[in-house]
């Protein structure tokens, strides 16, 4: 019996690549379905042995086909959904513990009259139905436990992206702060360029050209794209370029993105931009640390896409693979250690994306990594 | 073989321009026909459309790179255009004349790499053409599929939609669902398989083609079909 589940846990954890705790919760899943479909078989057997009054090999194996392939079916129906098939279960200790137990439990209640007929929890009549209902118990219990916990995480993930949502908008409230004081700073550059005039100086001379400077580095990188959101947006992303080196490139029709939300389009450049230089920061060669942007329309489409260099450690390739594509549940994971909490910029970005009648892809070849967005433009 | 120009009024900048392409062209493999230019004029003064791709300074003397730009345009809608330039200020407005992007000047060698890629790519995909064959009444035809706009699945038949024309063969549409998988086309319905790049637009239920065609797209195939289109829109 402990062959066969240890059998059972290492064949799941070899097809499915999954972490060990995880294994071991779907292995007491699997080993309680098994058990239920096996006494389930055996009652039914019995019974129709009473009643047709038939017995041999046959009509064993085909009743059992019969048995197990309905309950295997209704059960992959019922737990499909509580499974997510592209991500970690994440189980903790505690948790793991409770389901051992409830299927070690049900393993013992459902057997003990097996083993000795005389403590209290042991039937004598009906053995067989005794231990289909006590495993069809246990089922129902670990069924219930992974759909409630399914169904937390779902929510958890839904407060998380609003969250994020919450986060690009305040950023693109501190930004609007910025460019006020940027206009201030305009407005002071003519009382700097009044001041050297007058100044003889040399030491004050300079440290009033470097306050310009400054004030014109920031200056410089305003954009002007057409659309005031995403100029602040694109303005405070590219002082973060440069702080960090990064050349960002964008070639930007803001008038299209007229009838975004301004929560939208915070959260969809946001979240590009940050992914971006998030990966260009880590390549070493500060000439490759690129980013080209661009907002165009073809046909009734907007066409969001960018580019950076990235290197090829965080994206995992399989097989040595030149290039690949991310489809929409096939999401890149995060570079960062915990999945818990991350890769969320991603999702926010498809929802943006199809709340508009659109989808997003990304793809890496040759050391660029692309995400391409489409949007329905309004007529 | 590629025709490319380069529009500049500095030397200098023209020359590193030039070896960027021989240092690009030995590493891919690729011929191209280098044309030099020193001013937006020369460039509009006789445009004949003889070129695929235009590498234009922005601040020139008689003509800047965006007037001039505009000009081709009206005579060219192909010609792919790069702007090279020293402020970001007008190129970020680049997409009023569907250039593919910019570069800024000193121009590195990888930043000049990228864009050319794209270009090239583009240039090929027009250079490129894709035929299939089929039987329509007894002879064999070869169609280019940047003729296809959809094909339509009709019993036992299939009817091939081309701009000028529609052509009526033996199906099954899986047959060709599987041969132009590869090159831009796929299923929004199971009796439709369509020309991504005539896709004019998405409604909730039905695309919209460039030939005012209206087709419904399935609930089923909805999302595989977004996926398709997003990649393979330019």
């Amino acid at each position: 019996m402990i062959g066969a589940v240890g059998l059972m846990y290492f064949s799941l954890y070899i097809v499915l690549d999954i972490k060990p705790r995880d294994c071991a919760v779907l292995t007491t899943h699997a080993f309680v379905l098994a058990e239920f479909a096996a006494s389930l078989y055996k009652q039914l057997y019995v019974w129709s042995v009473k009643i047709t009054e038939q017995e041999g090999m046959v009509e064993s194996v085909c009743n059992m086909l019969l048995v197990y392939i309905a309950t295997y079916i209704v059960y992959y129906r019922f737990e499909r959904g509580n499974v997510p098939s592209n991500r970690n279960l994440n189980i903790s200790n505690k948790e793991m513990i409770s389901v051992l137990a409830t299927g070690i439990g049900a393993f013992i209640m459902s057997n003990i009259s097996f083993v000795n007929s005389r403590t209290p929890f042991s039937a004598t009549e009906n053995m067989l139905y005794v231990r289909t209902l006590v495993d069809f118990g246990g089922m129902l219990m670990l069924m219930t436990e992974m759909g409630r916990r399914n169904e937390l995480a779902l929510r958890k993930e839904s407060t998380e992206i609003n969250q994020l949502f919450q986060k690009q908008y305040e950023q693109y409230k501190l930004a609007i702060d910025n460019s006020e004081a940027l206009r201030k700073e305009m407005h002071d550059m003519k009382h700097y360029v009044m001041a050297l005039k007058n100044e003889d100086d040399p030491e004050r001379r300079s440290e009033v050209l470097a306050d310009m400077e400054q004030a014109i580095a920031i200056q410089e990188s305003f954009m002007n794209t057409g659309n005031k959101v995403l100029d602040v947006v694109l303005t405070t992303k590219s002082l973060q370029c440069q702080k960090k080196n990064i050349t960002l490139n964008a070639m930007v029709d803001g008038d299209l993105l007229a009838d975004i939300h301004v929560k939208d389009i915070c959260s969809l450049f946001g979240n590009i931009l940050d992914n971006a230089i998030e990966a260009s920061q880590q390549v070493v060669d500060k000439e490759k640390r690129l980013i080209t942007l661009s907002v165009r329309k073809r046909n009734q489409f907007i066409i969001v896409e960018c580019e950076n260099y990235s290197d090829s450690e965080n994206v995992k390739l399989r097989n040595n693979q030149r290039r690949s594509f991310f489809g929409k549940n096939n999401l890149p994971k995060t570079t960062k250690g915990d999945n818990v909490k991350h890769g969320y910029g991603l999702k926010s970005i498809t929802q943006v994306a199809e709340k508009y009648g659109g989808a997003m892809n990304c793809s890496y070849e040759d050391g660029w990594f692309k995400v391409k967005v489409l949007l329905a433009a309004s007529k | 073989m590629i025709n490319v120009c380069i529009v500049e009024d500095e030397l200098e900048q023209a020359s590193v321009l030039k070896n960027y392409i021989s240092k690009y062209s030995s590493a891919k493999n690729q011929q191209f026909n280098i044309t030099n230019l020193p001013d937006g004029i020369d460039l509009v003064d006789d445009y004949k459309g003889q070129f695929d791709i235009i590498l234009l300074d922005i601040q020139m003397k008689h003509l800047d790179g965006m007037a001039a730009a505009e000009k081709i345009r009206q005579v060219d809608s192909d010609v792919i255009i790069i702007f090279i330039t020293s402020t970001v200020q007008y190129a970020v407005q680049g997409y009023a004349v569907d250039a593919l992007g910019y570069v800024l000047k000193p121009v590195p060698y990888n930043q000049f790499e990228q864009i050319f890629d794209k270009a090239i790519v583009r240039v090929q995909a027009k250079q490129q053409h894709v035929y299939i064959k089929v039987a329509v009444d007894d002879k064999q035809l070869k169609l280019d599929c940047n003729n296809i706009i959809y094909i339509e699945s009709q019993r036992n038949n299939v009817v091939i939609h081309c701009k000028d024309d529609d052509y009526v063969t033996a199906g099954p549409l899986k047959r060709f669902d599987e041969m132009l998988m590869e090159h831009g086309f796929s299923k929004c319905h199971n009796a439709y398989l369509i020309n991504l790049s005539e896709v004019e637009a998405v409604q909730k239920e039905e695309v919209l083609l460039t030939n005012e065609v209206m087709l419904p797209i399935s609930r089923a195939r909805k999302k595989e079909f977004m996926a398709a289109l997003t990649e393979d829109i330019l």
